[in-house]
């Protein structure tokens, strides 16, 4: 079922399905994306910053993002766009096969002033690790339709 | 390339990166596994969204914007990571075929008070396709110093 802007409150919250991030998933990761030598080469991490191989954090945020969107929160017709994310933050390092944790909170429902159809929904997204420290966090903001009497509203338009 | 140090980065300084041609399978790719939402990884269902066709999921232009300044090699020497990004905004979508060009701009560097041994550069990243300016945002890195203290 759609859940429109009016269905979420602020302070709901979400947890996805827990897992973990493998070795060979966090370099096949940064090998594309984010290739330095602590998120491709196991053996060159031991010597660097990070005393090891560790996750790159734009993989940590996304693979939270997923597991929320697996929870099926944002399914049907409701969502009209991203519109931004803000503080991202890295604050502990992801390690291969650390158990984690993938939560959200709403933190902000607000409606648009310029379209009464719609507005923004704000979610702040966060990777717990073992013992409940965040590893990561962003928070993002989506547009979506208000109710469904506002989204029949623009399908007429 | 030779290393490049904390001190290499003044502000003003622009970082050009490697155009990438974004094909439709890497698109699906990223997205079944980290934003499997239907205008990402289902080409049928995206034409009757808003979006009216296959659009790539945010968090993978923000992932190749950052690859894109990565892939110069600057943070290859005194690289240390980084405490995250700020401001990210998507501006248009990015479409299969399109080519994300992304450059990098040094708005902030001072060395750290706790570890006076590397400091915080702060670069705002933009990325433009033939539609214009699709996606800004701005990551801080930690570098070392090339001359600590």
């Amino acid at each position: 079922m759609t859940r429109y802007l009016d269905d979420f409150t602020v302070g709901d919250t979400f947890e996805g399905e827990a897992g973990i991030l493998s070795e060979a998933e966090i370099i096949e990761f940064a090998e594309v994306y984010d290739p330095q030598v602590f998120h491709t080469d196991p053996e060159a991490a031991k010597s660097s910053a990070f005393g090891g191989l560790i996750a790159s954090g734009h993989q940590t945020i996304a693979w939270c993002f997923g597991q929320i969107v697996r929870l099926g929160i944002f399914a049907g017709e409701a969502t009209i766009c991203g519109a931004d994310m803000n503080e991202v933050r890295w604050l502990a390092p992801v390690r291969p096969d650390m158990p984690l944790t993938p939560r959200g909170e709403v933190v902000e429902v607000r409606r648009s002033q310029s379209h009464p159809d719609r507005g923004y929904l704000k979610i702040r997204f966060s990777v717990d690790g073992p013992d409940g420290t965040v590893a990561s966090f962003c928070t993002n903001t989506v547009m979506r339709t208000r109710d469904d009497v506002a989204a029949d509203a623009g399908d007429r338009r | 390339m030779k290393g490049e140090y904390f001190e290499d980065f003044p502000v003003g300084r622009v970082i050009e990166t490697e155009p990438w041609p974004l094909e439709v399978t890497e698109m699906l790719a990223y997205a079944r596994r980290y934003d499997p939402q239907p205008y990402h990884v289902d080409p049928e269902a995206a034409k009757e969204t808003v979006f009216g066709g296959l659009i790539a999921s945010g968090f993978h232009t923000v992932a190749i914007a950052s690859g894109q300044f990565v892939r110069t090699g600057v943070l290859a020497t005194a690289g240390k990571g980084g405490p995250g990004m700020d401001d990210i905004r998507w501006l248009k979508p990015v479409r299969p075929g399109d080519v994300l060009r992304t450059t990098a701009t040094v708005r902030e560097a001072r060395v750290s008070r706790s570890k006076p041994d590397r400091g915080f550069v702060t670069l705002d990243l933009e990325t433009v396709t033939d539609a214009g300016t699709v996606l800004t945002l701005s990551v801080t890195v930690i570098l070392g110093l090339r001359e600590p203290g």
